[in-house]
């Protein structure tokens, strides 16, 4: 089965029933005098909406519990079947008991929602038509539901001035009904700082202290969270259509490994924005701005639309015959294949498959070779824990990975998991998990442990039980140091005679590692984070061998037999995740193998001329310093590069295909457990931009047709469905009941012509009258699941939900109508997709791990050139797609490089002083783009032999190395440099300025020429 | 016979009767100033744009025949960039007049649209744009609404009070 899509195995497995509920309890109750069973510790409003009755609601929220602030979903609760009066309760801080009887339907407590409402509207004001949240507003559904239909009202209306929240999120304070939904999200979900509340009584005011950008990565889930249009997408309304206009498409984020499902909507050819789509594994209700903002790359002026290097015979439009003419000149040279994480799984393993795993490089460096047989090590043996379960671990210990910064949805599920240590404290007094604010007052300040050892100060250390900052070798001595004390304190000593060395810390150290060994053993469901950021393998590999000997029989009997002693306690092996930096990392490296080449050998092989020509396929190559890329443009006969924006290799490319960027593409990313997820085209691209694998399949019809290397010959490859089962070597399409791979597009298969517009998608016979009064036929779309309309079947008949709406409910809170029960997983779950790696023993031995002994020797001397130089990561600046975004361009604060202030004392370097920084490591000296100019800034939490570096342009693995093995000169600039510099900056933040403006016109312009296509397939497909 | 003396009886008789028809186009019917024709878009009292594309028209129209972007201006007033009616497809039902909040889009008793060319009978915002506030010439819609554009700010709409001072301590 090695003809597999994917290396590894694939298998279903059904994670998702354990994780959603504690129990499967159920109790009946009766709604109006009819019985429902629902589960038993739920609240009251969760079990009437679970089942999808009608009850409103504003300051509940499924992921964040109850407060009872809003007095909106109060209903009558009755005595027994003879009490005909009943007494009014707030359900959402009810608990459901068996045999309750409620009434939805009775006068008093629909006339009692009525002028709850009605209140509110005495300060709301009359400004839908303005409000960007008007057509998906919960307030609009609210307000229709309980049947206030005319204002009462006719006083004065109090009314607030705004703040400026930055680029991304819009402020509209009128518009407030103070259900402090926004608050807890931001200040009690995900621990933002920067944002409250004020005033009391009817001068509430929700915001910041002084107008500024948010501070939290999470700032713009307020959209979504907001009930009403407070706040608001500031991106999206600058270029606005309702919701009902939208024509999505469910879709994976690309902007990091995590994988959180969105939907992408997109309205008069143009992408508008992207909304939260659920996924109970997943992203729940939560994006993070990157995911959120981030989309704007597929509108920027960088785009590639048009092809280069190959001549259309006719003006109008590219042929496959004119690709072919051009393709027929390159037959016999011989190519290496780069594939990227950024690119799907299939068109990774489609270029692999066409050129031979001896010529196709995953565009890894040498040294990430090394880390990526560690970390499919690492994910052959223990399956990586989904958001959902980090929600529900006891016990964190993250290792040299910002996940704030690198995989913020990661950070915001490990602030929830630190929350259990209350909840199970608040249920020792009987409080539910759901009584938001009783647990949090109860809980006090009592959070689960967290243990952070990074290389940088990250968000998390605020709540972290312990945060250490060291440098990478010491992390690794340490946890070593860690494995070696954990295994004597329980006991297990004897059997590790070879350990006999101690392994010495620093009392600091020691402190930390007692502390969490302490932490450690009491710990219920543990789990260690780790990471790519600081590019260490042997960092991975030592977190390997702890997962391995924590997780090892003998230990945890061991620990058993000791917490026994103290109190019976169900352990959980400690579970591991290791984030990777892209989308689509664990896709590419399940393809990778002993035989991929690295970047390194890359050049080897144009060196010797083994091979003398490249494709890029969606690869930047961002490891390839300028005077490399020289030397590849001198090695190489030909360079076909296939990617959807300029980058340093299109430039200097024989020939560009323009292919499509998420919204215009269908394919599957891996995420970091391995799961497969698909995404599908929110529109068709304007044509000769098209699917990467199209391209793949034109180049590999006009080069590789005759040589054997494919099965099906001449195969035209026309949709997804076409290339799995060519890509899954079966010739013979009826028959392959037993192949793993159909999995794969088996959503597809269900889901046939599902609408990605809304029913009521308005301007159909309108939108192209200025080009032609004769309306076109619809998009015909290739992949049978989604139509490129309003006709089809409705979003709820889908696990890939392109949108979400039911009758009475048009915001994204409709969404509870398609869970089992509210916060639940869908009801049109599909089986997760999981790829189960092999042992990778091949790939470890062809990539071993650089032992870091040479390292250690520099440990004991304390001179200037011992500094240790770690990237900081920023959120708005780690993925390559989402730097293309001016507004992320613009939250760039300057370069800065962090020090303790008694290093910079030792350096001589004075806090605000510029320094010049030249890296070395893989080029001369001289070369400009290799030399940044940073401001000097003293942290003292940072220890003496660190540095962290923030610096725009850098790239990301120019990261953990010493300064005294050359990799990095740091000298102090004369006055020219830093003027240019300074001009430099600015002028940066200025051509982001216009940039923005540009932008906004170009799209104007998209809105006027909606381009026309018949068929949403290839070349010839117009 | 009696019968074809009767038909030629009511004949004779309309002879004198006034003729219903009229002499159109050099007599003009009377159409009442409500009368569903030819939709315009219309100004505030202030000579500014009525329409804030919010697309409840566009949503409300039964045969979609209504398409527009919203933009916003630097003074925080919001516009449509365009603003188009296909009249060859619109069927002059008047939901679009009903449905916006703003009174921007009226239906005027100009019924006299017919073109050799159907693609002339889609209009666009500059075709549409009157100079007058139409039906109702005193509303103003952003001094209904409690949104700040331009000299008008925070409050100084009717009906509604001063902004909130969020630095008082008075409850």
């Amino acid at each position: 089965m090695d003809k597999d899509l994917n290396s590894g195995d694939v298998t279903n497995t059904d994670v998702t029933n354990a994780a959603v509920t504690n129990n499967d309890k159920q109790l009946t109750i009766y709604v109006d005098d009819v019985p429902y069973r629902v589960a038993d510790d739920d609240n009251l409003l969760a079990a009437v909406l679970s089942k999808k009755l009608d009850l409103p609601y504003f300051c509940w929220h499924p992921s964040m519990g109850s407060v009872g602030a809003c007095r909106q979903c109060a209903v009558t609760q009755y005595q027994d079947e003879n009490d005909s009066r009943g007494r009014m309760v707030m359900s959402c801080m009810t608990p459901v008991v068996d045999g309750m009887r409620i009434g939805l339907k009775d006068k008093s407590s629909s006339k009692f929602r009525e002028q709850v409402i009605s209140a509110m509207m005495t300060n709301h004001p009359h400004d839908c038509p303005v409000c960007a949240e008007g057509g998906e507003c919960h307030l609009q559904d609210m307000t229709v539901m309980t049947g206030h239909s005319a204002r009462q009202y006719s006083g004065l209306k109090r009314t607030y001035t705004n703040q400026n929240l930055g680029d991304f999120v819009g402020h509209e304070m009128n518009r407030c009904i103070t259900c402090y939904r926004c608050v807890r999200f931001y200040k009690d979900y995900a621990g933002g700082t920067d944002f409250d509340v004020f005033g009391s009584s009817n001068h509430v005011y929700f915001g910041r202290q002084t107008d500024g950008p948010l501070e939290s990565e999470f700032s713009g889930n307020l959209v979504e969270v907001c009930p009403t249009g407070v706040f608001t997408n500031k991106l999206f309304s600058a270029h606005f259509a309702r919701k009902w206009d939208l024509q999505s498409a469910p879709s994976v984020c690309t902007h990091c490994s995590v994988g959180c499902n969105i939907s992408i909507g997109e309205r008069y050819g143009s992408v508008r924005r992207v909304m939260n789509r659920f996924n109970s594994d997943i992203n729940g209700y939560f994006l993070c701005d990157r995911g959120r903002f981030g989309i704007g790359f597929v509108n920027g002026k960088q785009r590639i639309k048009t092809t280069k290097g190959i001549n259309a015979a006719s003006p109008v439009q590219l042929s496959v015959l004119d690709v072919n003419k051009t393709l027929a000149h390159l037959k016999g040279q011989r190519f290496i294949g780069i594939g990227s994480a950024r690119a799907s799984l299939e068109s990774n393993k489609y270029l692999q498959k066409m050129l031979g795993k001896e010529n196709f490089s995953a565009g890894f460096s040498n040294n990430e070779m090394a880390v990526v047989a560690v970390h499919r090590d690492i994910l052959s043996q223990y399956s990586a824990p989904s958001l959902r379960e980090v929600e529900q671990s006891d016990f964190v210990l993250i290792i040299g990975e910002d996940i704030t910064q690198t995989s913020p949805r990661m950070a915001l599920a490990v602030r929830q998991a630190l929350r259990n240590a209350s909840i199970e404290k608040a249920a020792g007094i009987g409080v539910k998990y759901w009584q938001d604010s009783a647990v949090r007052t109860y809980g006090g300040e009592l959070l689960s442990p967290l243990f952070s050892l990074n290389s940088m100060p990250t968000k998390l250390d605020d709540v972290a039980e312990q945060a250490l900052i060291l440098t990478p070798d010491e992390i690794e001595h340490c946890l070593l140091a860690l494995e070696q004390q954990l295994v004597s304190s329980s006991g297990l000593s004897e059997d590790g005679a070879n350990d006999d060395v101690e392994i010495k810390v620093n009392d600091l150290q020691q402190a930390f590692i007692t502390d969490l060994i302490e932490h450690f053993l009491k710990a219920k469901k543990p789990l260690i984070i780790g990471g790519w950021s600081l590019q260490s393998a042997s960092l991975l590999k030592t977190i390997n061998q702890l997962t391995g000997r924590l997780r090892s029989n003998e230990f945890i009997a061991a620990v058993q037999k000791t917490a026994a002693q103290l109190a019976p306690v169900q352990l959980v092996p400690v579970q591991i995740t290791i984030m990777p930096p892209q989308c689509n990392s664990v896709g590419l490296f399940s393809l990778v193998d002993e035989q991929t080449l690295s970047t390194e050998q890359i050049l080897e092989q144009l060196v010797s001329g083994k091979v003398d020509s490249i494709i890029c396929l969606e690869q930047e190559l961002a490891h390839f310093s300028d005077q490399q890329i020289q030397t590849l443009r001198q090695l190489s006969k030909t360079i076909i590069v296939l990617d959807h924006s300029e980058s340093k290799v299109s430039g200097i490319a024989d020939i560009v295909m323009p292919v499509s960027p998420i919204s215009e593409a269908d394919g599957h990313y891996v995420n970091y457990q391995g799961q497969v997820q698909k995404y599908f085209q929110v529109h068709a691209p304007v044509l000769p931009v098209q699917d990467s694998w199209r391209w793949l399949n034109l180049i590999e019809r006009a080069l590789f047709a005759n040589q054997g290397l494919s099965h099906l010959g001449n195969a035209e490859i026309n949709s997804l469905e076409d290339l799995h089962y060519y890509l899954s070597g079966n010739k013979n399409l009826s028959t392959d009941n037993d192949d793993k791979t159909k999995d794969i597009f088996s959503n597809s298969m269900i889901n046939r012509g599902v609408a990605r517009q809304t029913h009521r998608a308005s301007g159909r016979t309108s939108q192209m009258a200025n080009t032609s009064v004769h309306e076109v036929k619809t998009t015909v779309s290739n992949d049978p699941a989604f139509n490129f309309s309003m006709e089809g079947l409705t979003p709820g008949t889908t696990p890939d939900m392109p949108f979400s709406w039911a009758p009475g409910w048009n915001s994204n809170q409709s969404i509870h109508h398609y869970q089992t029960q509210a916060n639940g997983e869908l009801i049109e779950n599909k089986d997760q997709l999981i790829l189960v790696f092999d042992e990778s023993e091949k790939l470890l031995a062809r990539w071993p791990v650089l032992s870091s002994e040479h390292k250690n020797e520099h440990d004991e001397g304390k001179d200037k050139n011992n500094l240790i130089f770690v990237q900081a990561n920023s959120m708005f600046h780690g993925d390559w797609q989402a730097n293309f975004n001016p507004e992320f361009t613009q939250m760039f604060k300057g370069n800065q490089l962090s020090i303790s202030s008694h290093c910079a004392d030792e350096q001589g370097w004075k806090e605000g002083q510029y320094l010049k920084l030249i890296f070395t490591s893989f080029s001369s000296e001289n070369e400009k783009s290799n030399s940044f100019l940073a401001i000097v800034h003293c942290d003292d939490n940072l220890p003496d032999n660190l540095v962290n570096g923030n610096i725009f342009g850098l790239p990301l693995h120019k990261t953990n190395f010493r300064l005294s093995d050359n990799h990095l000169k740091i000298s102090e600039p004369d006055e020219q440099e830093i003027a240019q510099h300074q001009q430099d900056e600015s002028l940066r933040y200025q051509q982001a300025e216009i940039d923005k403006k540009e932008s906004l016109e170009r799209l104007k312009v998209t809105d006027q020429t909606i381009p026309i296509r018949l068929v949403a397939g290839g070349l010839d497909d117009v | 016979m009696f019968s074809q003396m009767r038909t030629m009886w009511l004949v004779l008789k309309h002879t004198f009767t006034k003729a219903d028809t009229v002499e159109y186009p050099e007599q003009m019917p009377y159409l009442a100033p409500r009368y569903r024709g030819r939709i315009v878009l219309t100004r505030d009292p202030d000579g500014q744009e009525r329409c804030v594309a919010c697309n409840l028209c566009a949503v409300a129209c039964p045969v979609d025949c209504i398409s527009l972007q919203q933009v916003i201006d630097p003074d925080g007033r919001k516009r449509a960039d365009f603003f188009r009616i296909n009249f060859s497809r619109c069927i002059l039902c008047g939901f679009c007049e009903e449905a916006c909040p703003t009174f921007a889009i009226q239906l005027t008793p100009d019924i006299e649209l017919a073109e050799y060319d159907r693609q002339n009978l889609v209009y666009e915002k500059e075709h549409l744009l009157i100079n007058g506030p139409g039906k109702y010439p005193d509303y103003n819609f952003y001094h209904q609404s409690g949104i700040a554009v331009g000299e008008k700010g925070k409050g100084q709409g009717e009906q509604e009070k001063p902004p909130i001072d969020i630095k008082g301590l008075m409850p």
